[in-house]
């Protein structure tokens, strides 16, 4: 199943199931959201596909409104950058509701994230780190190498606000749930690993969204080129990021995230690995906005070469 | 209006009020605390207009006039604002952070405003009875997000009845000098019914907010209802109202609906219920002081358990 329909087969199950609303702009057909996620269900559930006017900051609150009468509301932020725009109604509103009134939201933003095709700055980040260590609310990153409507209906059912992270090159592919070609598939709390088949690994690339599938590539090219087996730990739950204390099995790690590195996520997942005595490296966007020329664009972000080669750099020959 | 009924109300709000201003002075209360004295008049008569059952309300940062007109309870708004364990959120929310039945606050200007019409986007989806009150003032007005929501709850025509209650300051600034046109003409350009009423005047007041209610509980649609009104103490406990004139002070004072209300009373009812009011607010501080606090670490275990929820 391709990663869009996935998640668009959660929508329709949570209208039928909990008469969920979603609200967002452009979301109704026939145009059907600015990525097709929402495509043909206002059809079938024109009460429930609300769109809005591009209103962000006052379309979360309706939101946090109807979450707070016990509604399941999905939120659409048309691209992750808008995020910025939701900013009270989620900190200073549904995580305090959360929190300080022990009220059950199950209430999700949707956020279509991520670079690589051009969309210059305002249209490219990876903003989820300004949402990440607040307390009362999740962020969760979903990828090609685990069901995302999966990830989606947990998320909602858990009743805390839940910021989940899409990543716009990944809407078109397959979902790979199972082994291939040369790795194996293994879920277990909330973490995928990718492993080279019948090989004890000497790495292991630690990374989340839609920048798994350059891990993916790059650990093909080490195994193949270099005979270096790496694992590659892709998380979900960014939130929870101590599993994978649990989950990490070489001294040797790197961390992998698309947006800029400082501060990042990755800075707090090496913290908790560093505690176990892992030698830990991050690796992450350039500290610039994002370019739309593709040379430069290309520059700022993490490519698969730039894995391999901080690989072979550290790696004892 | 039943004008002593009223007037009770109003006087325990206000001596609710003075009574928090002594004991902040003496440091048995601690934080920041937002009086309403000078506007009880608007929470009494609103409230007073709720079905308890269906109806929600969303309130402000200065709530402690909403909160008792909806609970008629001093005792436990005294334990929030003490951090005892009696307070409607168990103290843990303090002055400013309350929700209690249908009624829920918090602490940013305007942005209750904005939830509120999510929730009465709610209620319109499941085809409820009832109906949300959303308190905002002329200062909250001006966020974005009030300003949006405005639009999309007429828009959606979702059953929502917005009180404004303008006392002419957001906190220290002038609303006049920072506000191009008026209120009214922004409300009517949406196409929202709007309706004013002048708190110097209780009958006036009385019979625009049945207008308000009314009108939501009929159409179903939103009514936007401004209220002029005035502080009569600071905007927060520190505030000593440096920024009003000494005239504009003493017209205030002078306008006071709680006091004209008193003077339709007899002395001796009006003495009567002051006495029943200050026994009543010294007695629930009383015991607020002497009640327990929340163990913090039950509280968050009991709100993981669902316990706590509301």
């Amino acid at each position: 199943m391709k990663y869009i329909l996935s998640l668009r087969q959660a929508i329709d199950d949570l209208i039928k199931e909990k008469n969920a609303y979603v609200l967002g702009e452009d979301i109704q057909d026939p145009y059907g959201g600015a990525f097709k996620v929402t495509k043909g269900l206002s059809g079938s559930y024109p009460e429930n596909i609300i769109a809005t006017p591009m209103s962000e900051q006052g379309f979360t609150a309706l939101g946090v409104g109807m979450a707070l009468m016990g509604d399941y509301v999905i939120e659409e932020i048309m691209f992750g950058d808008f995020l910025t725009l939701t900013a009270d109604q989620m900190i200073n509103h549904a995580a305090k509701f959360y929190g300080l009134y022990g009220q059950k939201l199950h209430l999700i933003l949707r956020i279509p994230s991520g670079a690589y095709r051009g969309y210059g700055a305002t249209h490219s980040q990876s903003l989820e780190k300004l949402f990440l260590g607040i307390p009362g609310i999740r962020v969760v990153a979903a990828n090609a190498y685990s069901d995302p409507g999966l990830l989606l209906k947990q998320a909602i059912g858990s009743g805390k606000p839940t910021v989940f992270v899409e990543n716009k090159m990944d809407y078109p592919k397959e979902l790979i749930l199972e082994g291939f070609d040369i790795f194996c598939r293994e879920e277990r709390k909330g973490i995928v690993r990718i492993s080279v088949l019948d090989e004890t690994p000497q790495w292991t690339i630690v990374t989340y969204g839609g920048v798994s599938g350059l891990c993916v590539e790059a650990a093909r090219q080490l195994f193949y080129e270099e005979e270096i087996a790496a694992d590659i730990q892709i998380v979900s739950d960014l939130s929870h990021y101590g599993l994978i204390r649990d989950a990490v099995r070489t001294d040797n790690v790197l961390i992998v995230e698309e947006g800029a590195k400082d501060f990042g996520w990755g800075c707090q997942a090496a913290c908790a690995l560093a505690e176990d005595g892992k030698h830990v490296q991050c690796m992450g966007a350039a500290d610039s906005f994002i370019p739309a020329a593709k040379s430069a664009e290309r520059s700022v972000l993490v490519q698969p070469e730039d894995i391999v080669s901080y690989i072979l750099e550290k790696e004892p020959l | 209006m039943n004008i002593e009924e009223v007037y009770e109300q109003c006087c325990m709000i206000r001596t609710f009020e003075r009574k928090t201003e002594k004991e902040f002075e003496k440091g048995v209360m601690r934080g920041t605390t937002h009086g309403c004295i000078g506007q009880e008049l608007i929470p009494v008569l609103v409230m007073g207009c709720i079905d308890k059952e269906h109806d929600y309300i969303t309130g402000t940062h200065r709530c402690h006039g909403q909160v008792l007109s909806y609970t008629g309870d001093p005792y436990r708004l005294a334990c929030e604002m003490m951090g005892r364990s009696d307070g409607f959120n168990c103290g843990m929310g303090g002055s400013q952070h309350i929700r209690v039945g249908n009624y829920i606050t918090n602490g940013v200007t305007g942005g209750m405003a904005a939830v509120g019409a999510g929730m009465a986007l709610s209620i319109k989806k499941a085809r409820k009875e009832g109906l949300v009150v959303s308190f905002l003032g002329d200062g909250g007005f001006q966020e974005g997000y009030v300003q949006e929501t405005l639009n999309m709850a007429q828009a959606y025509q979702i059953p929502i009845l917005y009180v404004l209650e303008n006392n002419r300051y957001a906190m220290s600034t002038p609303t006049a000098s920072y506000i191009a046109g008026v209120i009214k003409d922004r409300i009517l350009a949406l196409g929202m019914a709007y309706g004013f009423a002048d708190a110097r005047d209780p009958e006036g007041l009385s019979r625009a907010v049945c207008e308000a209610f009314a009108h939501v509980r009929e159409e179903g649609t939103p009514y936007f209802l401004e209220v002029s009104t005035f502080r009569l103490c600071g905007h927060s406990k520190s505030d000593d109202r440096a920024y009003m004139t000494e005239a504009e002070k003493e017209k205030d004072v002078a306008d006071d609906p709680v006091a004209k209300l008193r003077a339709q009373l007899q002395e001796e009812r009006a003495q009567a219920i002051d006495n029943r009011i200050s026994a009543r607010i010294e007695d629930a501080f009383s015991r607020a002081k002497n009640a327990g606090e929340t163990d913090f670490s039950k509280y968050q275990e009991d709100k993981k358990n669902g316990a706590i929820s509301a």
